[in-house]
């Protein structure tokens, strides 16, 4: 039965592949996004591209009971919400959820109503190897790697440690359980700290904090790192990201992969990434980065590309 | 940018997938809002974390500028060079400031700073910038001593030395440099913080704080006490009050305001016994300001602000005369009020990839009410300034600073201070930098119109003081070389000033007598103001920081000044030598021992022309932070000048060796 499965599979696959395939596949591949447009629709367009062209459906949120009707050999679902609104269903198909946090996915995950039907996702964040591999190179002067971690973020901590010790650098940790605590966390935190890495945590770092996290560290002569071209912009000093296109290609990657070989992979971090420098703040800072492309080629060169 | 905010926060109140829909379209097509549209609730990760767009947070004019790019020598202290100094003013700050002057005596109403010379009896040749608000006060000489004293020490982030002429960036006053304080950001302020101090010479300072806010809200205000005895052999004991308030409102991701309020209540003792025309007393000074910023972020290589404060002070200085028969007792009053209205704008942006300008304007009215030094109700002064700094990386390792101001005064009519000055980076951590910058300082109301009489019954019985308003603004112009080196290896670092300060038309003083048909008898000689011949002060200073131990920090400053051609009671001013060491040393536990060792040559400050012998003080603090419960404390003893009492001021003003405990509780 698996192997004919396999088969079958492998046959959908050659479907979605070829280029004169039929459009209507009622039972191939549909995508569920979060929203429409935006990063959702680049993901979607490059995972189409990653994918010949093959027939990808692709369904609004509001339309989520669609993709439980259509009974598909695979689902994608693009952002926590539309991952979350297939976890949440009983009669979910095999999902692959991109486009969102690994914190997210491992909160929506733990929730998962039908266990034994696989599930994995490409995720955005950046491996903390990466990360610490870029901290080096970019900022060898600076040591003290401080974290605000807060309760999306608080298991990551052994492997921010783990990866910070393997790289030359000490970890120091602020925990933030409620929002009252983050000033008082940030400027201890900041006492003893060379650079700032940003983690992922909406109750950290968020449109309302930011501001006072990035100017308590400028006003300590601190870089801080980001996580999002748009904390480039803000004002951290660097940034290591993937962009919605990247995501695409790789969950284009996955879903070739899985149809292939039947076989679930773990949740994925971004195999590929982009560099981010403000040049302006680091000026201000007195450091010198050099250039993203030149940066990048280094730290792939220094095999921190999984 | 303002627009796209609040599509943001209707999106994020939606209550229905179709209102939902219909508002995301809205913000999709009207606003072409990239990527994503963001709903602030719930809070919970998801990928707008990534993408969602934050506001440019460290905008142009919010990045402190590299010091080693900065068009002129700069020295900075932070708060934790604050709290192991051991000072208790600001002024008292100013002796880690390679090339400064500082007294503790009150006889002009506040402890004085100076900058390569006491060259008057207050601090009238510094701007002083408290949050971009200037307290310089335009009563009598102009001053900037008071305005010092208005804020508590706990209040402040840095102070921004500027060491040298910065009339092109801070108008005239600047001709011998900035003391720029800035202070906490209410952010970090949230909470109770409450300080006690007290010892020796009736040292007794008290300070109550009170932080709070939320989303985008915050407001801080403190309350604070200081006072002492002052110098002995002066009648020198005086006490303060400050109340300082400081609202920021961000209504959204670009506007940023800030309100402050204030009022100082400043005591001192001045005078001397057995001097009828000085007689020991107090003086009082009070102040009282409001100021409004507005900030709006254009891009990220952009800003516009805009500033509005108003400031009143007062003086309230009188004691009684005794007079011969016929006349009766009276009083004599120098008392009066000042006040001014100041509206600033400030533009900076980037007109091209390696290009940063800086431009602007200011309004400022002064006005000045004081019958008894005057001889008239009240004076006004109107200040237009017109200012522009364009900074230009013409290489990555060579950044030129160009910029002006001209300032017109309607005192003293029309004059600018041009700057021209390059740094080159020699490697990444040495700079090299060399230029040539003017100052200008004009007569302050006192020196152009000063008219003292002493008329009792109806009868002119003295002239004191009049001023004829001939003097002229004083000039500076400086040719100076730095050199910052940076030594990683040896965690040190060195800021080299080498200098040629040319000084035309320095305001002094000059017997005037009085005219024949004066009613006065016998004729008297009053004081008038006039300007002194040109002089050249030469000299190096330099501030060496070093790391010696993981725990242990050097800093180390001296100056070398010599003049020429001044006449001998302005070099008598100037201190050949000078220096000061601050070393620190942290304990496990977070304990710190600090080590303050201060000299200063012989001088005198001008308008008191007493030579004071050359003078040295050894400060020593210990500090301990613990905690008990959730409330951070910290108990330090401090002695100030544990050798022999030294001069100051005056020879016969003593500096006693004086030591005080204090506890510090943040709730």
């Amino acid at each position: 039965m698996m192997l004919f499965r396999r088969h079958l599979q492998a046959a959908m696959l050659l479907m979605l592949s070829w280029p004169g395939a039929p459009c209507a596949v009622t039972n191939g591949i549909v995508t569920l996004a979060s929203e429409s447009g935006g990063a959702y629709a680049e993901v979607i367009s490059t995972m189409r591209a990653e994918l010949k062209g093959g027939n990808v459906e692709m369904t609004e949120l509001s339309d989520a009971d669609a993709v439980i009707d259509a009974q598909p050999m695979l689902a994608v679902a693009v952002g926590a919400q539309a991952c979350q609104t297939l976890v949440e269903n009983s009669q979910r198909p095999p999902l692959l959820c991109t486009l969102l946090p690994r914190a997210a996915f491992e909160r929506i995950a733990a929730a998962d109503r039908v266990p034994s039907v696989p599930i994995s996702a490409q995720l955005l964040d950046q491996p903390v190897q990466r990360q610490m591999a870029l901290i080096r190179l970019a900022l060898p002067r600076k040591k003290r790697v401080g974290v605000l971690l807060g309760a999306e973020s608080a298991t990551f901590e052994n492997g921010l440690a783990g990866a910070a010790k393997q790289h030359g650098l000490t970890l120091t940790v602020a925990r933030i359980s409620t929002a009252a605590d983050l000033s008082e966390g940030l400027l201890r935190l900041l006492a003893d700290s060379d650079l700032l890495l940003a983690v992922p945590d909406s109750q950290v770092f968020n449109s309302g904090t930011i501001q006072n996290i990035l100017r308590a560290t400028i006003a300590r002569g601190i870089p801080s790192v980001g996580f999002s071209p748009a904390y480039v912009r803000a004002g951290t000093a660097i940034g290591i990201y993937a962009t919605p296109a990247m995501i695409g290609t790789q969950t284009g990657q996955l879903v070739r992969r899985i149809l292939l070989s039947g076989n679930w992979p773990a949740p994925q971090p971004p195999s590929d990434f982009e560099i981010g420098v403000n040049r302006a703040v680091a000026r201000s800072l007195s450091i010198d980065v050099g250039d993203p492309a030149t940066l990048k080629r280094r730290l792939e060169a220094a095999g921190a590309t999984p | 940018l303002g627009s796209r905010w609040r599509c943001r926060r209707i999106a994020g109140h939606h209550s229905t997938k179709n209102q939902g829909k219909l508002v995301r379209r809205y913000c999709l097509s009207l606003l072409a809002l990239p990527l994503l549209a963001h709903a602030e609730t719930p809070l919970s990760l998801s990928e707008r974390d990534f993408f969602a767009d934050l506001p440019v947070v460290l905008s142009v004019s919010r990045l402190p500028q590299p010091i080693d790019e900065t068009p002129g020598a700069v020295t900075v202290i932070d708060r934790d060079l604050i709290r192991v100094s051991g000072a208790r003013n600001v002024a008292d700050l100013m002796r880690l400031v390679p090339g400064f002057q500082v007294s503790d005596s009150v006889v002009g109403s506040a402890p004085l700073v100076a900058y390569h010379g006491g060259f008057s009896e207050v601090s009238n040749h510094m701007q002083v910038l408290i949050d971009r608000r200037s307290v310089y006060s335009p009563f009598r000489l102009g001053d900037t001593s008071q305005g010092m004293q208005t804020l508590a020490l706990e209040d402040i982030e840095r102070i921004e030395v500027i060491r040298g002429s910065d009339s092109t960036a801070y108008g005239a006053r600047a001709v011998q440099g900035v003391i720029n304080v800035v202070t906490r950001d209410p952010t970090e302020t949230h909470g109770l913080l409450v300080s006690k101090t007290a010892g020796d010479n009736g040292i007794d300072d008290s300070l109550v704080r009170y932080g709070w806010g939320e989303d985008g809200r915050n407001f801080r205000l403190t309350a604070e006490t200081r006072g002492d005895a002052g110098l002995t052999g002066a009648h020198g004991a005086n006490h303060l009050s400050n109340v300082n308030f400081r609202a920021d409102w961000r209504p959204n991701a670009t506007d940023e305001w800030e309100f402050r309020a204030g009022n100082s209540d400043q005591f001192a003792g001045t005078g001397a016994a057995g001097n009828p025309g000085d007689p020991e007393r107090e003086v009082r000074a009070q102040w009282r300001y409001l100021q409004l910023d507005w900030r709006r972020t254009l891009a990220a290589d952009a800003d516009l602000a805009m500033s509005y404060s108003h400031t009143d002070t007062s003086e309230t200085n009188d004691f009684p005369v005794a007079l011969p028969p016929p006349f009766i007792a009276t009083t004599a009053d120098f008392g009066g009020s000042a006040s001014n209205d100041v509206l600033s704008v400030q533009h900076t942006f980037s007109p091209g990839r390696d290009f940063r300008l800086v431009w602007g304007g200011e309004l400022r009215s002064e006005q000045v009410r004081s019958v008894p030094l005057y001889n008239k109700p009240g004076l006004s002064t109107q200040f237009r300034r017109l200012f522009g700094n364009l900074e230009w990386r013409i290489a990555p390792v060579l950044v030129l600073n160009a910029g002006s101001m001209i300032e017109h005064s309607s005192l003293s009519g029309a004059d600018s201070a041009p700057r021209l000055m390059l740094n080159w980076h020699l490697t990444p951590g040495q700079t090299l930098r060399f230029g040539r910058a003017a100052g200008n300082r004009p007569p302050s109301m006192f020196e152009k119109a000063a008219n003292i009489r002493y008329v009792v019954n109806g009868t002119l019985l003295q002239e004191t003081y009049v001023a004829l308003g001939q003097v002229q603004p004083e000039h500076f112009r400086a040719s100076e070389i730095g050199y910052l080196g940076d030594f990683p290896a040896l965690a040190g670092s060195i800021d080299l000033r080498v200098f040629r300060e040319r000084i035309d038309s320095m305001v002094g003083i000059a017997p005037y007598a009085l005219p024949a048909n004066t009613k006065l008898n016998p004729p008297q000689t009053a004081i008038d103001f006039v300007n002194l011949p040109s002089f050249v002060i030469r000299g190096a200073e330099y501030q060496l920081k070093v790391k010696l131990a993981s725990a242990t920090r050097l800093l180390l400053n001296q100056s070398l000044l010599r003049n020429d051609g001044a006449n001998v009671d302005i070099a008598s001013a100037i201190p050949r030598r000078a220096s000061s060491l601050l070393l620190i040393q942290r304990f496990a536990g977070g304990a710190e021992l600090s080590l303050g060792h201060y000299r200063t040559g012989q001088m005198s400050w001008q308008g008191v022309q007493k030579l004071v012998p050359a003078t040295q003080r050894t400060d020593l603090r210990l500090g301990m932070p613990f905690r008990v419960g959730g409330s951070r404390c910290e108990a330090a003893v401090t002695v100030q000048n544990i050798g022999q009492p030294y001069s100051d001021f005056l020879p016969t003003y003593q500096f006693q060796r004086q030591a005080f405990a204090s506890l510090t509780v943040q709730f």
